[in-house]
């Protein structure tokens, strides 16, 4: 399965206080991506909390924009991605 | 970029719906009736952004059995008739399609539908945005939901209901549909914990929110995806601020897709637009495209329009303009000319409405979507340079669609057109077909002598060319407006003239026309004749499947009937006439059926049937009620001594509108008799005597004879002379026992007493107990008093009111049971009918006999039906 990452800007913030509330609200976010065959591996979220970088697996961008939708998140930029290891040539 | 053809994903992508359970609860469980063959309709109301699609994606992933049919309707200037139809076999294999790609007769079209949806599995049809449906959809939904009993269906209607002003026509559409068959299901806004939780799903916080929404759920979504700081105060913003961070070609792209009302084909947008799949996916990531397989649309119809107006005009006529350019090359399918003229009017390309808007008119007429029709011939007409023969054309095609509205000024206005346009290319038959239309038009609206003066001149003008069926129809008019004034011996003349015409020239559909007005107007004058006549046009229609003038017909020999007093035959022949413009969902006739049905049930004595029917009319058909039906609603009243409101007004205002002798004169009839029960006699002679003065020139001997007996009572002497019928004519002349036995053959009961209540004191008895058996109060308190005063008798004080049918005091049970007794049921078969023991019916026969004072049944009948009981 492909790896995107997903690019979304939050201009009033990120809210994912470390609470019941927060927990709540990510697994829900889990269980609507499962609708569309999603998965959401992790983000990495700015400091100042306005952008997020998600790393995502899916069947394709059309599956990931539909499960954004279903949970009302913005996408500024999907891109398909490969994963490139520094130490892959480490042996 | 290549999308994979989405439709698997979609599908197994559920919708998320908040707060929707109970409603998609009561719909499924409908669904789930409807396979197993009780089928309905749902209409299923809510503001736009509601939810409304949404709901009805889940409802169809809810049962995976079952068809699904879904099409929309869309916001195009002059909405394409049947597009949902069209939807629908794109997507699924449906027989109708046949019918549907080659426009033909509609209602073979809307069988062929009917037909395929009683084959095969279950249906979910669903028609979304019915507040933009054509006149022909509509039709189509009502056809449909008439018939929905029994057939494996559940027809959902989704409309805003905020769009919808109180004469919106799928109100009206609405009031066609059976109450039994139809629910309405009005979509809620959400809570303030629903919004809420929908925040927090979207990992955002929920403050304001709600307030800013007000629980609208495309509004709530738009907020929460939107990335920037604020919270905008509309929705408009909250699109526009989206729109605004696409890049260039995004926003072209998003741009061309605003101004394509529905979905816009990828291959409109290619030719269009350089191939930019990378602006494309900037679209669909924003939220405010989405694709379809060929096709890309708007996430929501309220953002498309958002967009559609920011653009500015010179953009968006070149973006029309653009996309005219496109279409116009590709194949011509149905439909296709609508939307061609849709953009060719806004990108201001007269040449193209030229070509395209008459042509999309000319689609519509056939369909039956008038309105729209309408529309489009106004459009073209709009158009200034283009070439007269043309114009006269579209002319003609929209006075036609106005005169089917009931716009009466601007169908006269263009057949005003059409004859000018016609007198200058001096094309003499043209001109004079043109001004026959007119003729009618002026007719309707009540310009007696315009009316007059267009079929004069249309018959001067063919009368000097060689005869051809346009002379014979100009005859028919100048006939037929002759009857409307009820001056049957001209009309008769002038449609023999027609008639001998078409035979001669055998305009087939012609002579079936003339003879048609001929029959009419001879009843008048010879029943049996023009009753004949008008059987013979009617099975020459019928053969040769000329359905509305079949229906005309049957109207006619109903009406006429009713007129001249034959009410039983009436009653027959609208029976016949109302169920044929059922079968054919000929709305306007039914009504007209209807109408003159109250009037012949009133003149039976059938005085609560006549009330029943008169007002279901009156609540269908709102303004455009048949003036019969006031009239008889009127007199039911009038005649119980009840309240009748502004009805005779209204009517009064009605008949105006016509002025003609036929509409003008039996107002009048009723508003001088109620004058008569007020014992108001200046006003009973104010409202009669013009009107027979008028009448009297005429051949109507029944509307003479009744205006005169008004005046005859209210001691009027200086009578004009007129032909009288003869029950009438008795009467007045004072012959009780004539009168009364003519009034009873008639079938008249009410007529009868007050004929009898002029005599002696035994027909005075008779009369007061016809009058309380009817519950017509005033009379019999009237006679009564009298028949005291005289003191020849003494007359019992009888029961009032609500045992006026029933001067025995039966009860309802000993009635029924009374009713089927005088039909020949032995006690045992009455007690199987009415489901009871043969004990129980024993006992209910023996009470009534005892309250009937009768000893066996051969006397109990012979009460029941002097009484009027059975």
């Amino acid at each position: 399965m492909p790896r995107y990452v997903v690019e979304r800007t939050f201009r009033d913030g990120l809210r994912t206080p470390l609470t019941e509330e927060g927990a709540v609200a990510c697994a829900g976010v889990v269980e609507r991506n499962a609708r569309s065959g999603v998965t959401w591996v992790h983000s990495y979220v700015s400091a100042d909390l306005h952008k997020s970088y998600c790393i995502y697996d899916g069947p394709s961008p059309e599956a990931i924009r539909s499960a954004a939708e279903d949970s009302n998140l913005p996408i500024d930029r999907i891109v398909e991605v490969r994963v490139l290891d520094p130490y892959f040539y480490k042996g | 970029m290549a999308f994979p053809p989405d439709a698997n994903t979609r599908r197994a992508r559920a919708d998320v719906l908040v707060e929707r359970d109970v409603v998609l609860r009561a719909l499924v469980d409908r669904l789930d009736e409807a396979a197993t063959g009780q089928g309905h309709v749902v209409l299923l109301a809510g503001e736009a952004g509601i939810g409304k699609s949404s709901l009805l994606r889940v409802l169809e992933n809810e049962r995976p059995n079952v068809r699904r049919w879904r099409g929309g309707c869309d916001a195009l200037g002059t909405p394409y008739p049947l597009a949902p139809l069209y939807d629908i076999a794109r997507s699924n294999d449906v027989r109708f399609e046949a019918q549907l790609l080659a426009p033909g007769e509609r209602r073979v079209l809307f069988e062929s539908v009917l037909t395929d949806l009683r084959q095969g599995r279950p249906t979910l049809l669903i028609v979304e945005d019915a507040h933009w449906a054509d006149e022909a959809t509509l039709d189509l939904l009502v056809f449909l939901g008439r018939r929905i009993e029994g057939v494996h269906c559940l027809l959902v209607i989704s409309y805003r209901d905020d769009e919808l002003t109180a004469i919106h026509p799928l109100r009206r559409a609405f009031g066609d549909l059976p109450p039994a068959n139809t629910s309405r299901i009005e979509l809620a806004p959400l809570s303030p914990q629903a919004v809420a939780a929908l925040a927090r799903g979207a990992l955002r916080a929920p403050d304001g929110i709600y307030e800013a929404t007000r629980g609208n759920p495309f509004y709530v979504t738009e907020l929460l995806r939107n990335p920037s700081g604020d919270v905008p105060h509309s929705v408009r913003d909250l699109v526009l601020a989206r729109f605004a961070r696409l890049g260039k070609n995004a926003q072209s792209i998003a741009s061309l897709a605003a101004i394509v009302p529905g979905r816009i084909e990828r291959s409109v947008v290619d030719a269009l637009l350089p191939n930019d799949p990378e602006a494309l996916e900037e679209c669909l990531n924003s939220g405010l495209l989405l694709s379809e397989p060929f096709a890309l649309r708007f996430r929501h119809e309220l953002a498309r329009t958002v967009v559609e107006a920011a653009l500015a005009e010179p953009r968006a006529c070149a973006l029309h303009g653009g996309i005219l350019r496109v279409l116009s090359a590709q194949a011509q399918a149905p439909g296709v000319a609508a939307r061609l003229a849709h953009h060719a009017v806004r990108a201001g390309d007269a040449p193209s409405v030229i070509r395209y808007a008459p042509a999309a008119a000319r689609e519509a007429a056939l369909l039956g979507a008038h309105r729209e029709a309408a529309a489009h011939y106004h459009a073209a007409l709009g158009v200034p340079g283009a070439p007269e023969s043309e114009r006269t054309e579209w002319f003609e095609g929209y006075a036609r669609e106005s005169a089917f509205l009931g716009r009466s000024e601007e169908s006269i206005e263009a057949w005003r057109g059409a004859v000018a346009l016609c007198r200058r290319a001096a094309n003499d038959t043209r001109e004079a077909e043109n001004l026959s239309e007119l003729g009618l038009a002026y007719m309707r609206s009540g310009r007696t002598a315009q009316a007059r003066a267009a079929a004069r001149q249309a018959v001067e003008l063919l009368e000097k060319r060689r005869p051809g069926p346009a002379l014979a129809r100009a005859y028919r008019v100048e006939a037929h407006l002759h009857f409307l004034e009820r001056e049957c011996r001209e009309a008769i003349a002038w449609g023999t003239k027609a008639l001998e015409l078409a035979e001669g020239l055998h305009a087939r559909d012609e002579v079936t026309a003339a003879l048609g007005t001929v029959g009419a107007a001879t009843i008048f004058v010879d029943y049996d004749a023009g009753r004949a006549m008008l059987e013979r046009a009617l099975e020459r229609a019928l053969a040769d499947g000329l359905d509305y003038m079949a229906g005309v017909i049957t109207n006619n020999l109903g009406s006429g009937s009713c007129e001249v007093f034959r009410l039983h035959e009436a009653r027959d022949y609208l029976q016949r006439a109302i169920a044929f413009s059922d079968q054919r969902d000929i709305t306007s006739a039914r009504w007209y059926a209807s109408a003159w049905m109250a009037v012949a049930e009133m003149y039976l004595g059938r005085w609560n049937d006549a009330e029943k029917t008169a007002l279901e009319i009156v609540n269908a058909a709102g303004a455009a009620v048949p003036s019969p039906a006031l009239l008889a609603l009127a007199r039911v009243r009038i005649r119980r001594g009840e309240d009748v409101g502004s009805l005779l007004d209204d009517a009064l205002q009605l008949a105006e509108v016509g002025n003609t002798v036929a509409r003008l004169g039996p107002v009048r009839a009723v508003r001088a008799e109620a004058a008569w029960m007020r014992g108001d006699l200046p006003t009973v002679i104010a409202e009669a005597l013009p009107a027979l003065e008028l009448v009297a020139r005429h051949d109507d001997e029944w509307l003479s004879g009744e205006l005169s007996l008004l005046l005859h009572r209210a001691g009027h002497r200086d009578v004009p002379a007129a032909s009288l019928a003869l029950p009438f004519r008795l009467e007045i002349e004072g012959h009780v026992a004539g009168a009364a036995a003519a009034w009873d053959a008639l079938g008249c009961r009410y007529e009868r007493a007050c004929a009898l209540a002029g005599g002696d004191v035994d027909a005075q008895r008779v009369a007061l107990g016809i009058f309380e058996d009817l519950g017509a109060e005033p009379a019999a308190a009237v006679l009564l008093s009298r028949l005291r005063a005289s003191g020849a008798v003494a007359v019992p004080r009888r029961p009032r009111a609500s045992t006026k049918a029933n001067p025995f005091t039966l009860t309802d049970r000993e009635i029924e049971v009374l009713v089927l007794l005088c039909r020949g049921l032995k006690n045992s078969e009455i007690a199987e009918l009415l489901s009871r023991s043969v004990r129980t019916v024993d006992h209910h026969v023996a009470a009534a006999f005892a309250k009937l004072g009768v000893s066996t049944r051969t006397e109990a009948v012979a009460a029941a039906l002097r009484s009027g009981i059975a």
